[in-house]
């Protein structure tokens, strides 16, 4: 069980909550998490921050016609990074949650998650890859939330486990 | 206690604070002006503008027209003032493309070179001018002013805006 | 399904989408209801009928260098009917009367006002003036005005009650050349009675200059010694 319990009908805090343990469970299952995207985005955030951070001490020390030229170069850098951020989080990582690889297994997956009209219904579209035939395989999950959460609010680690397991060695399964 | 999800969390407050400055400085490249977003603090150019209106500026225009309104600034110590142009002066060859203005607030009952610094009678639109009121939004500024004026306020908003993304669940 | 913040968010999202349509409405009505009134060819009748010229020594009427300005000053009709501004986000007009000439020796375009009146409401929307003086005395950047050929125009600004500020000009303009002849009497007359005027003004300067002139040799000697 998680530690603390959580509002149950609140789409946002079930989606954090879940989002947020899957690292651990996957890793019970030897997968272990890849963070190269993760760390991009915060390289690329940190950089945003420094940028604009640099702009406002040239703002509040020197005078405006003299830097105007370095304001044009920041605010240009601005809008490269913060673009670079958008593509990053809002389309070639837009929902996705874990990314992780299984080296006995030699597996790789990315694993995306939503909920659809503020269902209670968990969703996750996993991406398996195959590591040695470059094979890849799509996995779509629905998870009733009211499976895995109890009535206090609590998530139940065990159950959620076991319904991840099953859904990645069904697609095992199919494999053979 | 994970750094990656507690780094995440902190740049959500880190965006919030530089987005607000970038816009700004956004603008400000845009519109060739170092205030492109002013708010009229006096009297000067009632009924047209009262304390508290936001006017929006441009300054990417060589010359100003007469009738247009500016706000112009003669040292960057000075408060901007927002007044009417009442009359303009530029020569005709494009080598010299120095223009002089003479600028008078609607309410004043005269012109404003008793305001003008280092006894001048005409501003200089490349060097005073901050910029040309092109647009015009009433009352808004009013939180402005009232954050300027108020201590508290200032440091009260700048907290619940820190606290707000912090506890802010995406 | 909602937490108290995002709520909290929805609302003020929604707040300012919807108040940015409204005001984007507002605007293009107003727009609207501008072109079908045709303003942007509002006629006007303007009539220049005088001037009359003084010449000034104080900054406050252009004079830096000490030289002696001439200042303009014209009598002048005028008929326009503003009514057709007036719509749902008009605050005011300020309806200005603008003279635009040429340089005389220097390769300069010039525009000045000289006379502007605040439109507060419809029904003061009719401008019909007679033989009114203008607001302004105007000087040039050179010495001489007179013998100067002015456009006179009348143009607007309309002031909205939210968003852009509408410029524009009426149709029809009056050429005038500021006489040169009654300048010279003119100016002869005001110098006679500006000489008198402005001689003890002067002199006082002189003689306050000088004192301070003496006080400074004061205080350098005493300095000094």
């Amino acid at each position: 069980m998680s530690v603390t319990p959580i509002n149950v009908y609140s789409i946002p805090e079930l989606r954090q909550t879940l989002d947020a343990d899957i690292s651990s469970e996957l890793n019970r299952l030897n997968f272990k998490e890849v963070f190269t995207y993760v760390d991009m985005k915060l390289v690329i955030g940190y950089s945003i921050g420094m940028v604009a951070g640099t702009s406002f001490i040239i703002d509040k020390n020197f005078d405006y016609k003299e830097t105007i030229n370095y304001q044009k170069l920041l605010v240009l850098f601005y809008v490269i990074l913060s673009g670079a951020f958008w593509w990053l989080t809002n389309i070639f990582q837009k929902n996705v949650i874990y990314t992780g690889e299984n080296v006995k297994e030699e597996c790789k997956v990315v694993i995306r998650s939503h909920f659809e009209n503020n269902n209670p219904i968990y969703i996750l579209v996993i991406e398996k890859t195959n590591t040695k035939t470059g094979k890849v395989e799509t996995i779509n999950a629905n998870l009733p939330v009211n499976k895995v959460f109890n009535e206090a609010g609590y998530l139940q680690k065990s159950l959620y486990f076991e319904w991840l397991k099953d859904q990645l060695e069904m697609s095992a399964k199919k494999d053979l | 206690m994970n750094l990656r999800l507690e780094l995440t969390r902190f740049l959500n407050v880190c965006f919030i604070l530089s987005s607000t400055f970038m816009v700004w400085k956004g603008l400000s490249v845009v519109t060739d002006s170092h205030s492109p977003i002013v708010v009229v603090i006096s009297g000067s150019m009632e009924p047209a503008f009262q304390r508290g209106d936001v006017l929006f500026l441009w300054n990417r225009n060589e010359l100003n027209k007469v009738g247009d309104i500016v706000v112009y600034e003669q040292n960057s110590k000075s408060i901007p003032i927002v007044h009417r142009v009442l009359r303009e002066h530029h020569s005709q060859s494009s080598s010299n493309s120095k223009q002089l203005l003479l600028t008078k607030g609607d309410n004043n009952a005269g012109n404003d070179i008793s305001l003008y610094a280092d006894r001048n009678i005409y501003l200089d639109k490349q060097n005073d001018i901050v910029g040309t009121v092109k647009g015009y939004l009433p009352k808004v500024g009013y939180i402005t002013i009232w954050i300027s004026e108020n201590q508290y306020a200032k440091y009260g908003l700048m907290g619940l805006i820190a606290l707000s993304s912090l506890f802010s669940t995406e | 399904m909602y937490s108290l913040s995002q709520r909290f968010q929805n609302v003020t999202n929604q707040a300012l989408t919807y108040s940015f349509l409204i005001i984007g409405f507002v605007i293009a009505t107003s727009w609207f209801h501008l072109q079908q009134n045709n303003v942007f060819q509002t006629p006007v009748a303007i009539n220049t009928l005088n001037s009359n010229i003084n010449v000034r020594s104080s900054r406050f009427f252009g004079s830096t260098t000490g030289k002696p300005k001439e200042n303009a000053k014209i009598t002048f009709d005028l008929d326009a009917d503003f009514t057709p501004f007036f719509n749902w986000n008009t605050k005011q007009i300020f309806a200005y009367l603008v003279a635009e000439y040429n340089g005389d020796e220097k390769n300069t375009k010039n525009t000045v006002t000289f006379w502007d009146k605040i439109i507060a409401d419809k029904e003061n929307a009719v401008l019909s003036i007679k033989s009114e003086k203008s607001k302004y005395a105007v000087w040039d950047l050179e010495d001489k005005f007179a013998g100067r050929e002015l456009t006179f125009k009348l143009q607007w600004n309309i002031q909205p009650w939210i968003g852009p500020l509408v410029f524009g000009e009426t149709v029809g303009n009056c050429t005038f050349t500021l006489p040169v002849e009654q300048k010279e009497k003119a100016s002869s007359n005001t110098n006679n009675d500006e000489a008198t005027a402005e001689k003890p003004q002067k002199k006082n300067r002189k003689a306050r200059k000088a004192r301070k002139a003496k006080a400074t040799n004061k205080d350098s000697t005493e300095n000094k010694n």
